[in-house]
């Protein structure tokens, strides 16, 4: 193994340990729409432009809140962030009534509580058909690549998108970017990412010599 | 001729661009409508129906009586008990606050045993995308689901309740209860005459075979059995009368033909022995009732009973009925338990909270990404290049068509998928264009380029074909969009780039 091979691997190690302390104690963070959570929902009666309430959301809350507007006719809206108090609410009912004309009153608006998803729950659909791919692929280069030796394919093909996939995982956890509905897509494109890099990297390997 | 050829290409690819990405508006009703196919977009970048269940008070507040009796209870011993050391009261106390805890616990098993069964019976109904959350404080599940025709069959299923048990026909008395079923399947079986007869194929536990075998011992629950003790017990009912009339008969006759009266009279004791016999049969009769219905039972093996669904009938439509309402008891008996009752709380539309600008916005930069890599393409190999880049062109159009006319959903993944084949072309006509500079014969560098692109990428196919056949949406979306993107690579390349660079040699 190359000097740079074996720091690159070092700092990679490093990386997936340290990201498999803080899962362990401090957890991955999740995006809004999958962890615990308020919300409060306002009939408004009449067709809301969401970008609005986002304005009156984002004042009165924070940028971390999810405006969705509800129904098929688009008159209510739910308003959903981490909390939300009652001052806030208050304000936020008070504001969206001075743009539009509706019944509902800061006092009947109640604030209500959203279970969080489980990341397992997220990500557990994807595991079997990657299993079925991952072994269908092993088999491929296993058959395609048996000349360049058996064992160091196998280890390639095997080790190489583990190794990407923790080192993701372990980004994710250290940088504190929320795991979502964008997660599934980074798998898949580190996955595509790691198996096309097995494939350039086992055809640089030399033929083993019988 | 060659330049002609070059300008009818790209025209094309101009003309393919503005149906793409401008659309074709026809005036119809006074307004102007694109006719070209809208994206058919997933569940969190278009909408989902979110439905929250709740558990049903009636059985919580059964639950807060039946705490609430315990601790009075435990008070009453408190207070009965004064007089016993106050380390005794401290104990109590403990165990009283490790009950509640572990009531908790049981309580939030519940939930998630519920949450599970809710999440296989969606499974069961082919549900191809959802998400299920659990709010263990109160019980409060969530379930999000995309907005399609099936929707509200799911969400009617994950409350619905269909209890298999075996009753007392007489006291209603359960002997069978459904926490002793453990499985159910169904099947049919087709006669001469291509009438069909749909048969539900029940599995006991093993305490559920043991009390099968301890009530079989007293009643009977064959269809068979059953009919013969009714017919038994019609027929006595029938003599019984007969037996009546005849008594009456004898008392208006009696004071004429005295000679017959002894027979008689003992015909009448002799029926009314018999009838007496047969008031208390031998056997009572217990029946199947899945939720509200009765089921004929027509076989007892081990711990399997087999009953029928419906009746024998050759009628389509009864034959669907029938083996849907099988089916349904099958699927919510495998399902698993429902220990905790659930209503719906609330069943809602929402939109996604990703906008349609913010998609488009997204485009704009990978697109911004793709445009600086062709404007570098052009720089490096000039004509070649440009000619390359502009087919690029064309290929991103003629995709988002192909896309938008296999009615394939686009969903996170699918994007995903989408940036990937981009990059995939970018890099198929970079090594095209490199080996064309190269080799400066086109077939060989286009023979060349195809070999080494598309070995590389067989892992990435394998993947793509896999994810294809999944059922689950959002993956099935980036096989789908994945497999028509590589398909593409393969032909346009072929088709348009070569023809491109062929002319350009000329």
């Amino acid at each position: 193994m190359k000097k740079r091979d074996a720091i690159i691997l070092a700092i990679i190690m490093l990386i997936i340990i340290i990201g498999i302390i803080l899962t362990c104690t401090i957890g991955f963070k999740k995006q809004l729409r999958f962890s615990d959570s308020q919300k409060i929902d306002i009939y408004v009666g009449e067709e809301i432009d969401i970008n609005k309430i986002k304005d009156i959301a984002n004042e009165v809350i924070g940028n971390k809140n999810m405006v969705q507007i509800i129904e098929i006719y688009g008159d209510m809206v739910t308003i959903r962030a981490n909390s939300i108090t009652e001052e806030q609410k208050n304000t936020i009912v008070n504001k969206i009534k001075e743009l539009y004309e509706f019944e509902q009153t800061a006092e009947n608006t109640n604030v209500e509580n959203i279970p969080a998803t489980r990341i397992r729950d997220i990500l557990k659909q994807y595991v079997l058909p990657l299993t079925i791919a991952g072994a269908i692929i092993l088999g491929y280069m296993l058959i395609t690549y048996h000349k360049k030796g058996l064992v160091k394919v196998m280890l390639n093909t095997i080790l190489i998108p583990i190794i990407l996939e923790l080192l993701l995982f372990s980004v994710l956890v250290i940088t504190r970017i929320p795991v979502g509905i964008y997660t599934p897509s980074l798998i898949l494109l580190v996955l595509v990412l790691a198996i096309t890099y097995v494939v350039c990297r086992i055809q640089k390997l030399p033929e083993k010599n019988v | 001729m060659r330049r002609v050829k070059i300008l009818t290409i790209i025209l094309a690819i101009v003309l393919l661009g503005l149906i793409a990405f401008g659309g074709i508006y026809i005036q119809t009703q006074n307004r102007m409508e694109n006719k070209v196919k809208d994206y058919k977009l997933g569940r969190e970048l278009d909408s989902e129906r979110i439905v929250e269940l709740k558990v049903v008070e009636e059985e919580s507040e059964e639950e807060n009586t039946e705490t609430a009796e315990n601790s009075e209870s435990t008070q009453s011993t408190e207070t009965t008990t004064t007089t016993e050391e106050t380390e005794n009261s401290e104990n109590t106390e403990n165990t009283v606050e490790k009950t509640e805890e572990e009531q908790m616990e049981e309580k939030i098993k519940d939930y998630e045993t519920v949450k599970n069964t809710m999440e296989n019976r969606l499974k069961s109904l082919n549900a191809t995308d959802y998400t299920i959350s659990l709010n263990k404080a109160d019980g409060t599940i969530r379930v999000e689901l995309p907005e399609n025709d099936y929707t509200d069959m799911y969400i009617y299923y994950l409350t619905a309740e269909s209890n298999i048990e075996i009753k007392d026909k007489e006291t209603e008395e359960v002997l069978i209860n459904n926490d002793m079923v453990k499985s159910a399947k169904y099947s049919y079986t087709v006669n001469n005459s291509g009438s069909y007869q749909i048969h539900e194929e029940i599995e006991l536990t093993k305490e559920g075979q043991a009390k099968l075998n301890e009530i079989l011992n007293n009643y009977a629950l064959l269809q068979t059995e059953i009919d013969g003790i009714e017919e038994e017990e019609e027929k006595n009912n029938t003599e019984s009368t007969a037996s009546t009339e005849s008594t009456a008969s004898t008392d208006n006759t009696e004071a004429t033909e005295n000679t017959q009266t002894t027979e008689n009279t003992t015909q009448t004791s002799s029926t009314e022995s018999t009838t007496g016999e047969n008031t208390e049969p031998s056997k009572k009769i217990a029946n199947l009732v899945v939720g509200e219905t009765t089921y004929n039972v027509t076989e007892i093996k081990g711990n399997k009973i087999t009953f029928q669904v419906g009746s024998q009938t050759s009628n389509t439509t009864s034959v669907n009925n029938y083996m849907s309402q099988a089916a349904e008891i099958a699927m919510l008996k495998n399902a698993g338990k429902m220990p905790v009752k659930y209503e719906t709380y609330s069943n809602r539309y929402e939109y996604s909270d990703i906008t349609k600008q913010e998609i488009g916005i997204f485009a704009l930069v990978v697109l911004g990404i793709i445009l600086v890599i062709l404007i570098v393409f052009s720089i490096i190999y000039k004509t070649s290049g440009i000619l390359a880049s502009i087919s690029f062109i064309g290929f991103i159009a003629l995709y988002s068509l192909i896309i938008r006319y296999t009615n394939v959903m686009i969903s996170v993944e699918g994007i995903c998928a989408i940036i990937i084949i981009l990059f995939i072309n970018l890099k198929f006509n970079q090594e095209l264009l490199e080996k064309t500079k190269k080799v400066n014969l086109l077939k060989e560098a286009l023979k060349l380029t195809y070999k080494d692109i598309f070995i590389k990428i067989i892992p990435v196919i394998i993947l793509t074909l896999v994810a294809c056949l999944t059922k689950w949406d959002n993956l099935s979306s980036f096989g789908m969009i994945m497999f028509w993107g590589i398909v593409l690579i393969a032909v346009y390349n072929f088709v348009v780039t070569r023809t491109f660079l062929k002319l350009k040699k000329q």
